[in-house]
Parts: C-alpha cells; sequence; structure tokens
C-alpha cells in the first residue's frame, strides 16, 4: 500500500510541475511570448506622415520638408568597431572615440550615431557598404528663403519622445494641423523577411500633415526686412519691427523684426529671440496714440477738426508738468494743427474733453489690454491698469501714449480700424489650410466691431494725411501720394524714471489714404543717429512704403 | 436523368479545378511578396528623390537665388519711376 501511495504522490508532484510550468509558459508569459511570436513571422513598419508645408500668398513655400536619415548602427553586426568608428565620423562631424564608446556599451543592439542627416551625407555613408550601418528616412524643415520671417514661423524641436513638434509662431499654433499622423503596416514575412501576399496583414495608411497658405506677400516681406536691416544699421537701433497688414481683411502681409534667428539652426541662437516681438513685446507708443484718442475726442463729438485750443504754453496736471516736445508753443490752433505739431498740451485737451469714462472705453474698444488672438504661439498682452486705479496724471499722459504699454500688433490693427471705415478686424496670418488631398479651407477675415464711425474715419484720415503732409516727417514722404501716418517718440521708462536718451521712436500709417490698401508700423528701439520717429522711423515707413507702390502698381494720387 | 447525372460528375470536377487552381494562385503570390517588396521600396526611394527636386526647385526660385542671379546678370534696382498720367482720349472698350 505505501509503494503504491508513494508512486501516487510522486506522480502528482510530477504533474503538478508539469502543470505550474504550463501555466506559466501559458499565461503568466502568454503576452511576452505573442510579441516574439509576431516579431518573428511578422513585418512591421512605420508609414511616416509628412508635415505639411508653409507657402506665402503667391504659393511658393517658405517652410517645407527635405529628405533626411537617422543614421543608426547595429553593434552585434559589426565585426570591427574601431574601423567602423573611423569611416562613420568624419562624415557625421563627431569623434571616431565618440562613436567607438557608444558601440561598446555592453546589451546595445541599436545605437543612434545621427539625427535628420542630409542626402548628400547619407549618400556618402551608404557608399561605405558597412555592414551593421542603417538609415532610416525621416524629415527636415527646410527654408528656401532662408531666415525669411523666423519669428513669425517658429521652428520645429523635438518633444520629450524625440519626436517632431513645433515651437513658437506657426509652428507652434498649428502643431496639430501641419503634423499629421503616422500610419503603419503589419504583414505575414516568410523565412526570408518578404511580406506573404495571402498572409494577415493590417494597413494604417499615414495622413499627411495640413499645409499653410498665409496673408503674407513674399515680396513685401522680403522689403521690409531687408529695409529694417537697413535702418537698423543707419539710424544704429538695437533692435526694430515692422508689421504691416490688409485694413480689409486683417491679413499680415508681412512681420519683420530684427535681430532674428535662423530656423535651421535654431540651438546656435539665444533663447530670447525665439520670441516675437511683434506679439509679445510691449512698448509705450508715444505720439502714435494720439491718433487713437483724437478719433475718440471726434467720435464722441467733443471735438472737431477745427475746434481750437490755446496752446500757450506747459500744462500744470497736479504736481506734474505737460510740455510739447519741443517746448514750442503756437498760440490758438485746431486739433488738426494738434495732430500735425504733435502737440502733447493739445492732447491733454483733447483727453480732458472725453474724461476717464469715455477715454477709457474707447482704449478698450480699440483692443488694448488683451491679446488680438492673432494665430501665433507666442503672443502675450500688457495689462492696462484697472479703470478705478487710473489718476488725473495718468490719463493726461495715456492722452500722447505714454505711461501706456501696447504690443506692435495691437498698435497696428487699432490704426488699421481707422483705414477700415471704423471697423476692428481680427488679426490672421493663415489665409487658408489645405490637406494632403488638396482640399482647401479658407479662413474667413473675422469683422470684431466698430470702434468709430466711418464719417470719424475717414475725418481722422485727413487729419493724418495733413499731419503727414505738413508734419516733421514731410521731408521724408513720396510725392505725389496721399499717406495718412503720424510719428512717435516714446522714452523708456527705466527703473521707475524715463530715460531722456533712450527712445521708441515708430511710425503708424496707411495709403493710399482714399483707398488704403495696406497699414504699417514701424519701430525702431533706442536709436542713436537721432531720437526723434520722425527722423528714423518714418523715413523708414516711407521707404518700404514707395517699395509697395511701385510692386503693386499704385500710381501717385 | 442524364442532366442529373451529368451536373454530378461536372460539379466535383469544377471543385477540383478550382482547388488545384486555387493551389496554383497562392503559390505564386507567396512567392510575390519579394517583389512587391521591391515596388515598396521603389516607391519610397521615387518619393524621396521627388522630395529632394522639390526642395531644389524652391531654393532655385527662392527671393534671395533671383538676387543673386538678377545681379548677377546685371540687373540694378530702379532708383526712380515715373507715373504717366491717364491719356485724354476716350477709349472705346469692349464690354
Amino acid at each position: 500500500m505505501i509503494r503504491i501511495w508513494s508512486v501516487f504522490s510522486l506522480f502528482l508532484v510530477f504533474f503538478g510541475v508539469i502543470i505550474t510550468r504550463l501555466f506559466y509558459w501559458q499565461v503568466v508569459s502568454a503576452e511576452d511570448l505573442q510579441r516574439k511570436a509576431a516579431s518573428q513571422y511578422y513585418l512591421e513598419f512605420t508609414l511616416p506622415a509628412t508635415r505639411g508645408d508653409i507657402q506665402t500668398s503667391d504659393g511658393k513655400p517658405v517652410v517645407m520638408n527635405q529628405p533626411a536619415y537617422l543614421v543608426f548602427a547595429e553593434p552585434r553586426n559589426i565585426k570591427d568597431v574601431r574601423t567602423f568608428s573611423r569611416l562613420v565620423a568624419p562624415i557625421l562631424k563627431k569623434e571616431p572615440a565618440d562613436i567607438e564608446a557608444q558601440l561598446t556599451i555592453a546589451d546595445r543592439v541599436w545605437i543612434p550615431l545621427g539625427r535628420k542627416v542630409e542626402t548628400a551625407v547619407a549618400d556618402e555613408l551608404r557608399n561605405l557598404k558597412l555592414i551593421g550601418l542603417g538609415l532610416e528616412k525621416e524629415s527636415k524643415r527646410y527654408y528656401p528663403e532662408s531666415s525669411m520671417a523666423a519669428q513669425l514661423m517658429g521652428f520645429v524641436g523635438s518633444d520629450e519622445n524625440g519626436r517632431d513638434k513645433g515651437y513658437f509662431g506657426l509652428e507652434g499654433y498649428y502643431d496639430r494641423e501641419l503634423r499629421g499622423k503616422d500610419g503603419k503596416i503589419q504583414l505575414e514575412k516568410d523565412v526570408r523577411g518578404a511580406p506573404i501576399l495571402v498572409g494577415e496583414s493590417k494597413r494604417v495608411e499615414p495622413e499627411n500633415g495640413r499645409s499653410l497658405v498665409l496673408w503674407l506677400d513674399r515680396v513685401i516681406q522680403h522689403s521690409a526686412e531687408v529695409r529694417l536691416k537697413q535702418g537698423l544699421e543707419k539710424y544704429g537701433a538695437k533692435e526694430g519691427t515692422v508689421v504691416i497688414l490688409d485694413p480689409k481683411t486683417g491679413g499680415v502681409l508681412a512681420m519683420a523684426s530684427y535681430p532674428n534667428y535662423d530656423p535651421s539652426a535654431f540651438g546656435d541662437f539665444a533663447k530670447e529671440l525665439y520670441k516675437n516681438p511683434v506679439v509679445a513685446g510691449s512698448y509705450e507708443p508715444g505720439s502714435t496714440f494720439k491718433t487713437l484718442v483724437m478719433s475718440a475726442g471726434l467720435d464722441e463729438k467733443e471735438v472737431t477738426p477745427s475746434t481750437i485750443f490755446d496752446e500757450s504754453g506747459p500744462v500744470p496736471i497736479g504736481e506734474y508738468t505737460i510740455r510739447t516736445w519741443n517746448n514750442q508753443y503756437h498760440g490758438p490752433i485746431s486739433m488738426t494743427k494738434v495732430i500735425e505739431h504733435s502737440s502733447n498740451v493739445g492732447m491733454v485737451f483733447v483727453g480732458k474733453k472725453l474724461g476717464k469714462d469715455r477715454l477709457l472705453k474707447h482704449v478698450h474698444q480699440f483692443g488694448f489690454g488683451v491679446p488680438t488672438d492673432i494665430d501665433l504661439e507666442d503672443e502675450a498682452s500688457a495689462d492696462l491698469r484697472p479703470d478705478k486705479e487710473w489718476h488725473e496724471i495718468d490719463l493726461a499722459t495715456a492722452s500722447f501714449g505714454q505711461g501706456i504699454a501696447v504690443t506692435p500688433i495691437q498698435m497696428a490693427r487699432a490704426v488699421a480700424a481707422l483705414a477700415n471705415d471704423g471697423w476692428l478686424m481680427e488679426p490672421r496670418v493663415v489665409k487658408e489650410v489645405v490637406d494632403a488631398k488638396g482640399n482647401r479651407v479658407t479662413i474667413k477675415p473675422k469683422k470684431l466691431k466698430q470702434v468709430v464711425s466711418s464719417a470719424t474715419a475717414h475725418v481722422m484720415a485727413e487729419m493724418l494725411v495733413a499731419a503727414v503732409d505738413n508734419g516733421e516727417a514731410k521731408w521724408a514722404k513720396p510725392k505725389g501720394y496721399r499717406i495718412a501716418g503720424k510719428t512717435g517718440t516714446a522714452q523708456i521708462p527705466v527703473a521707475g524714471h524715463y530715460d531722456d536718451k533712450k527712445t521708441i521712436a515708430s511710425f503708424v500709417g496707411f495709403a493710399p489714404a482714399d483707398d488704403p490698401k495696406f497699414v504699417m508700423l514701424v519701430t525702431l528701439r533706442e536709436p542713436t543717429s537721432s531720437p526723434w520717429g520722425s527722423e528714423t522711423a518714418a523715413p523708414l515707413f516711407f521707404a518700404i512704403a514707395k517699395d509697395i507702390f511701385r510692386y503693386w502698381g499704385i500710381p501717385p494720387q | 436523368m442524364k442532366l442529373i447525372r451529368l451536373i454530378s460528375t461536372l460539379l466535383p470536377a469544377a471543385g477540383l479545378v478550382l482547388i488545384l487552381l486555387q493551389l496554383v494562385v497562392s503559390n505564386q503570390l507567396a512567392g510575390a511578396g519579394k517583389n512587391t517588396l521591391s515596388l515598396d521600396k521603389t516607391i519610397i526611394l521615387l518619393q524621396s528623390q521627388n522630395e529632394l527636386l522639390r526642395q531644389q526647385v524652391a531654393a532655385q526660385t527662392s527671393l534671395i537665388a533671383i538676387e543673386v542671379k538678377a545681379k548677377e546678370l546685371g540687373f540694378a534696382t530702379s532708383l526712380s519711376t515715373i507715373a504717366l498720367p491717364p491719356p485724354d482720349v476716350a477709349y472705346n472698350r469692349p464690354q
């Protein structure tokens, strides 16, 4: 009996072990084994999605893709690591010792040696015919116009998983549309690795990224950048921006800033340059702001172009004294002359006529203090102090554009309303989105609100034409053209007070005055040849305007 | 009766023929995977070449390239423009 029970127990133990082992292989390790089996008899490869292009309004790409490769090594297939490293390193512009060190790390089966390697370099590597060296296709951004509109475009870097991701500008804002979605193929394969057509297969097609067609005009952008760079050198300015809008649609025809960077080598430039100062940099607008305060006064019927103000001397506001920019006083002058002479004391008169509530109402209506919602990633808006914190001196200084911070895009858009019958538009960079099949979606211009009446806008335009024809910048104006515009020279606040040597010189305007085709704002930070907008920003504005007139065939009026 | 006999003879023969045909076709398709892989690789290569050509066209038609070429050919920036006034005649323009 004992023998029978012993043998029975032995069989029990034996079967117990088998069942445990079976449980381990069929339940615990099931997923792992299925994966290993699939890698043996399934061929799987990713169908990468192509990132969309960015094109200017004439359909020319300003950002596109070029073929590139990921270079990798499979150490287990490399017989002579030293020779391999010696041959590959100079082509990849690396040290042989660095590559050798990577290849000799234990248990590594796949090592990336270079990313986004261009075709010429990849061909050189291919010609080496080295076993253990592989190339995998990937995409790389290419900029046919070099660094044109770099801050507007943004750049493509990597996310935390090493996948392409857009940062700043359009690449950042429209990253999801541009990126698309990778596809994949999974096929049963035979022992030689070739697909078996009658076997199981799964295919998911890639969805290539959508392309963007911009309002940007390549020629006007080029002109703005060339002239801005010349202007910075001529006037000794530290930084500068130019923004040009279509007043009827809000479309951005050009947006230039210096200094800028090369998006194909963004890592070589300071991070501060990535932000677009046109949409993210705030400044005090100075006398250009008078256009908006005066239009508010006209719209509220507190003043007309012929209302007389006695510019007899400085105006005291509490413990402060407001003077004109050149300390000259012309006696009784009309509102048109207030704008022509850029009279600070005249504008304080208009501001007082409006009163705090109506002045601030118009400041808010023109879109200051909040972002414009332009389709760029890095927009920021300077805050306006709360209405109840505005004191008499603040209203006085705001009436001539000091003590209030704006961004260039806010300023340009506000003046564009005066060129558009008083209608404020939402600024847009992208005009159309095109999918991989060529289907186009047009983004319609967005009219936001009428900030002043059409009559006010036209009257203000005439006052600005008079300012250009008779003001400090009349010497630079192109002959025969009716251009509406205003100079601005704002002192820069430094540590709680204004530095009288450092200014932001600007000029804002639109042309032709009777049927405006463009609105432009030029800003120059700390010009050293002269601090005045009339001697720096204004001639730069007119130089670009002349280029636009010639390009569009706009004759003198 | 004859018809039924004919059908009962032909059906298995047809079935056998179809089975043999499927074997032959499957066998051929099974081996054609290598060709398919080769064609796929050719497609990828041609797409890559197209992308490269597109890049080269964009580079040649960029404003920078045109500016350089224009300077080489002796083009200069015009310094002044003359605007012609509208003529003093009335044109009979076709509608």
